[in-house]
């Protein structure tokens, strides 16, 4: 590096003396709005190859003819010349883009100025999400980018969300967009089979410098194959030229259950419990006491106490969540060499018992001018994180403990009276969800790296070359372990599980990139090729019979149960290329494509070409406009293109034998059957969007404006084709089947106040959406029993209408299909209730900033989407089940004439001639509208006169709040756990403070 | 360094040009393509294991065929509040709840045609796989004839047993019948159903093809019954002669598969009948399912489905584990018993973890081959035995058929004084079925193919009796292959 630099110096000099008539000029280059000094702003002298960079005190020094011109310009600001003459110090005070319209936009592949933009995509800077206490980045773009759905599947911490691009237009294809960090295409998903962890949870939230959004299928329609529900490209933060900056911050903080259910205490709850008895068998023609005395029984076997204690359950399942947080960064860099490195360590216990998330990252950020035409850049990343909680498959008792302890009836203890656990219970066969969440064993490790390396070199002017290698690697291993002294391991003597798993998915990427400008012409191609693998295997081994919960790895078991290893992944090829041109910068043009195959395509049908065109018009350059100025941006765009969605299944085109189960004895010997029918039609389905966009700004930008509508229309839907059973399969999967989904996103900035010490800025983003299935195959009109039905919503949910409650007897009513009331209405009767699509959605953020304090909070909305109330056709029985109940069911049908909503109490809860109270109806169906103060964020910056006494130029303190307060309706979990809600671990609400220092 | 860089490039652009193909390929490591996995006899061996491990789920042989019948008859009482619901509404005989095994039968069939019409077609089989050869195929052949059998006495009338009267009225429709395998997504056509005398046509030529083919190997005694064996066909086909109405045939066939030259089962001694149960093999079966517990009962599969689960008191069974058990031994059942017979030892009474109400507990399953696991016994001596009297008195030897059933019961310990010598042998018999066979599942088909009304037990106030001329007597065709194809069609009512 030295040697480098000295030799440089050396030519220099060589080179000065050659030229003797030059001569040094010094200079300082500002910022106009602030006078602060540049750094990084580049110095050159008009003509030649001599230039400079400023430092970090914005200072620069070169060798100058007195007939030569400088040219001043850095990224974001207006470039300025200066005749050389005769001074020998030239300052320059550079003006920002007036605009603000130089900031960049990555795009894939690329990155292209926001003011060129003609597809519809969304940014959300870093700065938005820094230092708050969420794992992953994915949770970052809740509410902030309109037309972006994100909820969260589970409040475990590092947990899972589901992010949904312009609604969904698919029935058996993914929903979920294509992740890209820094040109590393990622998988989505969970990677453990015990608890809930996030694939994107590995990397670092403070890491980010933006998160760009490709929403239409013009600008994803570079991804191909794997585009159809949008991209979402991550770009870490790279080091800048000038002194190096070094930040540190800490967070500390607690959470706490989101719990919205008043549940019955344990006297209550029996009183209710008999009536439910005496009721059942009063109707059966027997008395009421016998009624009782079989309620009794039942509930408590050994005889009733005189006095019934009361357990609360979700108390003794909770706890008051920690976070920790601490991150360091030192970035920085000179005119050849940029870094950024940084590490963190979080630590977080949820909210409920055993729960926890730790994670530890290291990241480089390295970039390197080997010469004027040859840089590489790596970024290395490396995650480790440990994660125990609760299961993410459903079980009301053994797996999930939220459920489970909702529904456990009060009168059960928790401890028998000698402080073991009680086993015996009423209503939950048996479960203890406390002992299984403190003596089950549910383990999940991961390390992961996200890492790439590139090669870039300039082949001559406006040509350069591009060698890109990325990987995203992550090895996991689960335990799990259930000692004997729980109910459903009892019989085994304890039974563990451990299962190693290994993802590799690696991209390699070869792309030209050529830039011409001729006269007002602005001309770029891009070329390229990319190959990408991904593979994922598993080892298992399970085991029965532990000596001692001490020992929990299945090598301490007497008898092995099984072992088991699988193998899966895919392939992806494609040729992809994107043109630009523009014409003064006015008119806008732009496309893409991609000849992209895939592994999980048929013989038939390996290779397909995806497309995507788009063109804007910068109206606001135009002479006319000039006139106008209270507007200051005005942009028209439009775009269509085609991308696709992939099958799901790895090898579903294939015919194959796999495993088919073991018989035998003495000697288990191992089967094989047909598995599956060989399918090489099958391919992807097609997804063409259409947008048109438009972008307003006024009153130099104060106020920004954008509005896209889009349609997109997804044909050749993969849907199963059933076979008669009778031929030994179920069914095959083909392209038919056709649904679209059509919207509008609005997203508004606003500079409300811009005053010297007060700022407010707003931004609010809405976004409504509708989609219909137009056509299903087989000649079908509905599939999976009406959920999806043509010429409606797609996630419709059709069932039985609900009628309330008898006066006269306290039955449950229902609609029958012409509108009159039934007691048992029969499956014809069903009937559309609603569907689970939101009309609209989108999040308002507010920022306020006085002197060093900064407020800034985000509320987050959706409306108009049903939901099932699951829980609810449990805790809303009146007692007819032996699992707790909700305090609205104190009010059920007693007398004759009495209007309530709750059925009277009937043990079994079918009474001769009606449905059970707990068949689905729209009883159990609500919408599941909110407001939700996701985030609040209260900083302050501490003076710099008091800062700079101790030498630390920036120190600022914070206080964050996330899922403060929540306004809905809604009786279920958690609003924003829309469809099934049984199971669901609720977002806590987290109140955290911190500190960050920056020198 | 930039030539390096137009090689890199220029070789990526022609790698996607010339291997586009090739690239884009990633085999499975966890199956096999067809050619590969029927390369050879040890091929269609693990086929047939395949079909074996398929007959061991709940929903079939597992389960349902072993205890159901018993469910939707007379023999259980089911508490469904201790039974976590579990055969609540077959025990009250309720629209839809009902045998299903469909899908899993036909899957078995499949695979069966796989074997049967490809296994003799394998090229350069070595000598010393020649007898594996005929062996995977004569159990293939008893296998498929068997799955029919099932096919058609769950979704069929027996062909003497149409009714003449009511909505079922000369309903003679059966299985579909397929023979070959489904290889393409094209053999998949729609058929309709052929008729009872068309199936069990096929049923009859698949079992004597096996019988055939399992002679061709000479005879020699099974070191265990948990694979079809010569005797095992031999009382299959007994059994579907007797379901046809031809008993002399079918006496024929039970003499057989009772042969002590090829049979692994006989009669156990007076005294041993309960403890029976608890040994594996039970010395009584002529086929016999096996489960190995650490691996095919493994993790919650056992507690929520098993045997055991459904018919053991929660927590106060002999384990003290968890169970679902509600399947409890019917108050008209406990009457038939003597307190003598060694039978009557397999039933005990006993309250649960949860009810301090005591029930009569069956003890058929007691966990004999590890926590929740029982072997299922699909045919046993004492049933062949039965099945020969009834034959017999089916043909007015009704001495015969007594002296069957005074040997059969001697050997429980059970008096012999009154049974019959007349024609009221024929009723003493089916009593007599119940005491040897409850709750392994034979009930229902007993009642159903002789026709008679399906009696409920008192203990259950609103099931109600089923005449042999109502609709729940076949059970429903899963809707979907209805919806799929109507001409099938659906049994009538559903």
């Amino acid at each position: 590096m030295k040697k480098l630099l000295l030799s440089v110096v050396v030519f220099l000099m060589v080179a000065i003396t050659a030229i003797a008539q030059e001569r040094v000029i010094t200079g300082t280059v500002t910022s106009a709005e602030d006078n602060k000094p540049l750094p990084g702003a580049s110095v050159k002298v008009k003509g030649t190859k001599t230039g400079v960079s400023t430092g970090a005190d914005g200072k620069y020094t070169l060798k100058a003819a007195s007939n030569a011109t400088l040219e001043f310009s850095s990224l974001g600001f207006v470039a300025q010349s200066k005749n050389v003459g005769a001074a020998s110090s030239i300052n320059v005070a550079l003006a920002s883009d007036a605009k603000s319209l130089g900031e960049v936009v990555v795009t894939g592949y690329g990155v292209t100025k926001k003011r060129e933009v003609t597809g519809s995509i969304s940014q959300i800077k870093g700065d938005a999400f820094l230092d708050q206490p969420i794992q992953s980045f994915d949770k970052a773009l809740q509410g902030r980018a309109a037309g972006v759905q994100v909820n969260s599947t589970s409040g475990q911490p590092g947990g899972g969300i589901s992010v949904n691009i312009r609604g969904t237009a698919t029935i058996n294809g993914s929903t979920q967009p294509l992740y890209i960090v820094d040109g590393v295409q990622m998988n989505s998903g969970g990677l453990s089979g015990q608890t809930s962890v996030n694939t994107l949870a590995s990397i670092n939230p403070n890491d980010i410098e933006s998160i760009e959004i490709l929403k239409d299928a013009a600008s994803a329609a570079i991804y191909g194959s794997l585009a159809g529900n949008g991209v979402v490209l991550i770009t870490t933060k790279k080091g800048k030229q000038g002194k190096s900056i070094i930040r540190a911050s800490a967070q500390m903080g607690i959470a706490k259950q989101y719990n919205p259910y008043e549940l019955l205490d344990a006297e209550a709850w029996y009183k209710l419990r008999l009536e439910s008895y005496q009721n059942q068998y009063e109707r059966a023609g027997l008395s009421a006491a016998a009624g009782a005395a079989a309620g009794a029984a039942a509930t408590f076997p050994n005889g009733v106490p005189s006095v019934i204690d009361n357990f609360n359950w979700i108390d003794a399942v909770s706890q008051t969540g920690k976070n920790n947080q601490y991150d360091v960064s030192v970035s920085g860099g000179d005119q050849k060499t940029k870094f950024f490195i940084s590490g963190s360590y979080n630590n977080n216990d949820g909210t409920i018992l055993t729960s926890n998330f730790k994670r530890g990252t290291l990241r480089a950020n390295l970039d390197h001018n080997v010469s004027d035409k040859f840089n590489i850049s790596a970024s290395l990343s490396l995650a480790a994180n440990k994660s125990k909680g609760p299961s993410t498959s459903s079980g009301f008792f053994t797996n999930t403990p939220f459920t489970g302890v909702i529904l456990t009836a009060p009168v059960n203890k928790i401890y028998n009276a000698d402080g073991t656990f009680n086993t015996v219970f009423v209503g939950t066969n048996n479960q203890n969800s406390v002992q299984n969440l403190t003596q089950e064993i549910r383990n999940a490790g991961t390390f992961q790296t996200v890492s790439n390396l590139a090669f870039t070199y300039k082949v001559m002017p406006g040509l350069t070359a591009k060698v890109f290698g990325g990987v995203d690697f992550s090895d996991v291993s689960d335990l799990n372990y259930r000692p004997a002294t729980l109910s459903a391991a009892a019989a085994t003597v304890g039974s563990g599980s451990e299962t190693f798993r290994r993802n590799i998915n690696y991209t390699t990427t070869g792309t030209l990139t050529y830039a011409k400008t001729i006269g007002s012409h602005n001309f770029s191609a891009l070329g390229g090729f990319e190959f990408r693998e991904v593979t994922g295997t598993t080892l298992s081994a399970t085991a029965q019979g532990f000596a001692s919960p001490l020992l929990p790895l299945v090598s301490n078991a007497s008898t092995p149960t099984g072992s088991s290893s699988t193998f899966t992944g895919y392939r992806t090829s494609g040729l992809l290329g994107n043109v630009k041109y523009d014409y003064k910068g006015k008119y806008l043009f732009s496309g893409n494509v991609r000849y992209d195959g895939s592994s999980r395509f048929g013989a038939n049908q390996k290779f397909g070409l995806f497309y995507g065109v788009s063109g804007g018009w910068r109206v606001i350059s135009e002479d006319f406009m000039k006139n106008l100025t209270y507007v200051s941006d005005l942009k028209l765009r439009a775009s269509y293109g085609e991308t696709g969605v992939q099958p799901t299944d790895n090898f579903g085109v294939l015919a194959l034998y796999g495993n088919g189960g073991q018989y035998g004895n003495p000697g288990l010997a191992g089967g094989l059957r047909p598995s599956q029918l060989p399918n090489p039609d099958l391919t992807w389905e097609r997804s063409k969007q259409i947008n048109f966009g438009l972008d307003l700004g006024f009153l130099k930008n104060r106020i920004t404006l954008a509005v896209d509508v889009y349609r997109k229309t997804n044909s050749d839907l993969i849907l199963a084709r059933t076979l008669p059973g009778d031929s030994g399969f179920g069914s095959i999967n083909e392209n038919a089947g056709k649904a679209k989904t059509e919207g509008i996103d609005i997203d508004l900035n606003t500079v409300n106040f811009d005053g010297k010490d007060f700022k407010w800025t707003t931004n609010f983003n809405i976004a409504f959406n509708r989609n219909e299935l137009l056509q299903l195959n087989n000649g079908l009109t509905n599939i999976s029993d009406f959920f999806y039905t043509v010429g409606m919503p797609l996630y419709q949910i059709f069932t039985y209408k609900y009628a309330g409650v008898n006066p006269a007897d306290g039955r449950v009513m229902y609609y029958d299909k012409n509108q009159n009331i039934t007691y048992s209405p029969t499956l014809t009767d069903r009937q559309y209730i609603g569907d689970q699509n939101p009309d609209f959605f989108g999040g308002l953020t507010n920022t306020l900033s006085y002197k060093g304090f900064t407020l800034d909070f985000l509320l987050q909305y959706q409306y108009g989407n049903s939901s099932y109330l699951q829980t609810a056709q449990y805790t809303e029985m009146s007692a007819g089940i032996a699992n707790n109940q909700v305090v609205s069911q104190l009010s059920r049908w007693t007398t004759p004439g009495q209007l309530t909503a709750v059925p009277r109490a009937y043990n079994t809860l079918a009474e001769p001639g009606s449905l059970s109270q707990q068949t689905l109806s729209s009883r159990f169906v609500e919408k599941a509208s909110y407001i939700r103060l996701k985030q609040a964020n209260l900083s302050y910056r501490i003076p710099e006169k008091i800062t700079q006494k101790i030498k630390i130029p920036n120190i600022s303190v914070s206080l964050q709040g996330l899922n403060l307060l929540t306004f809905t309706n809604y009786r279920g979990d958690d609003p924003e756990n829309s469809g099934n809600n049984l199971n669901f671990y609720p977002n806590p609400r987290t109140i955290s403070g911190g500190i960050s220092v920056q020198f | 360094m930039k030539n390096k860089l137009y090689i890199c490039a220029v070789v990526a652009l022609m790698i996607a040009a010339t291997g586009c193909e090739k690239i884009v390929v990633l085999e499975p490591k966890n199956s096999i393509t067809p050619e590969v996995a029927l390369g050879d006899v040890d091929g269609y061996q693990s086929v047939l294991i395949s079909v074996y491990d398929r007959m061991q789920s709940y929903g079939y042989y597992g389960r349902d065929m072993a205890l159901m019948g018993d469910a939707l008859t007379d023999n259980i009482f089911t508490v469904a509040a201790q039974a976590g619901n579990r055969y609540a509404t077959v025990n009250l005989n309720t629209r839809n709840a009902h045998y299903g095994i469909w899908s899993n039968a036909y899957s078995c069939v499949n695979e069966l045609n796989n074997i049967i019409s490809g296994i003799d077609n394998l090229p350069n089989v070595p000598a010393s796989k020649k007898a594996l050869q005929t062996r995977v195929k004569a159990e293939a052949l008893a296998l498929r004839g068997l799955v029919y059998f099932d096919i058609a006495r769950v979704y069929g009338y027996e062909p003497t047993k149409v009714p003449t009267t009511g909505t079922n009225a000369n309903f003679n429709k059966s299985a579909v019948l397929r023979l070959t395998p489904t290889k393409l997504a094209t053999d998949a056509d729609l058929k309709p159903r052929s008729t009872i005398v068309e199936v069990y046509n096929s049923i009859e030529k698949d079992l004597l093809a096996s019988i055939a083919a399992f002679t061709s190997l000479g005879a020699s005694v099974p070191t265990n019954p948990y694979r079809v064996t010569q005797s095992a066909t031999h009382a299959m086909l007994g059994k579907v002669y007797l379901y046809w109405g031809k008993d002399a045939l079918a006496v024929q066939e039970f003499d057989k598969a009772m042969a002590p030259a090829i049979s692994f089962a006989k009669l156990s001694t007076a005294g041993n009948a309960a403890s029976d149960f608890k040994k594996v093999p039970h010395p009584e079966s002529l086929f016999e399912l096996n489960y190995v517990q650490s691996v095919e009962v493994v993790g919650v599969t056992g507690s929520n489905d098993g045997l055991f689960t459904y018919t053991q008191p929660t927590t106060t069974n002999a384990s003290n584990v968890a169970t679902f058990g509600g399947q409890t031994v019917s108050n008209e059942l406990l009457a038939l018993f003597e307190t003598t017979d060694d039978r009557r030892a397999l039933i005990f009474n006993s309250r649960t973890g949860t009810t301090s109400t005591t029930y009569n507990w069956a003890n058929k399953y007691p966990g004999s081959n590890g926590a929740y696991t029982d072997n299922v016994k699909i045919i046993r001596f004492s049933d062949v035995l039965l099945m020969k009297a009834e034959a017999l008195a089916n043909q007015g030897l009704y001495a015969d058929a007594a002296a069957i059933v005074v040997q059969l019961r001697t050997n429980r310990n059970a008096t012999v004084v009154g049974v019959p010598v007349t024609i009221a042998i024929i009723d003493y018999i089916q009593d007599e079925r119940r005491r040897e066979l409850f709750f392994e599942g034979h009930r229902w088909f007993d009642l159903k193919r002789l026709g008679r009304t399906i009696t409920k037990p008192a203990q259950a106030p609103s099931a109600s009796a089923l005449l042999a001329t109502d609709y729940r007597i076949l059970a429903p065709i899963p809707s979907g292959e209805i919806s799929l194809n109507p001409a099938l069609p659906q049994n009538p009512s559903y």
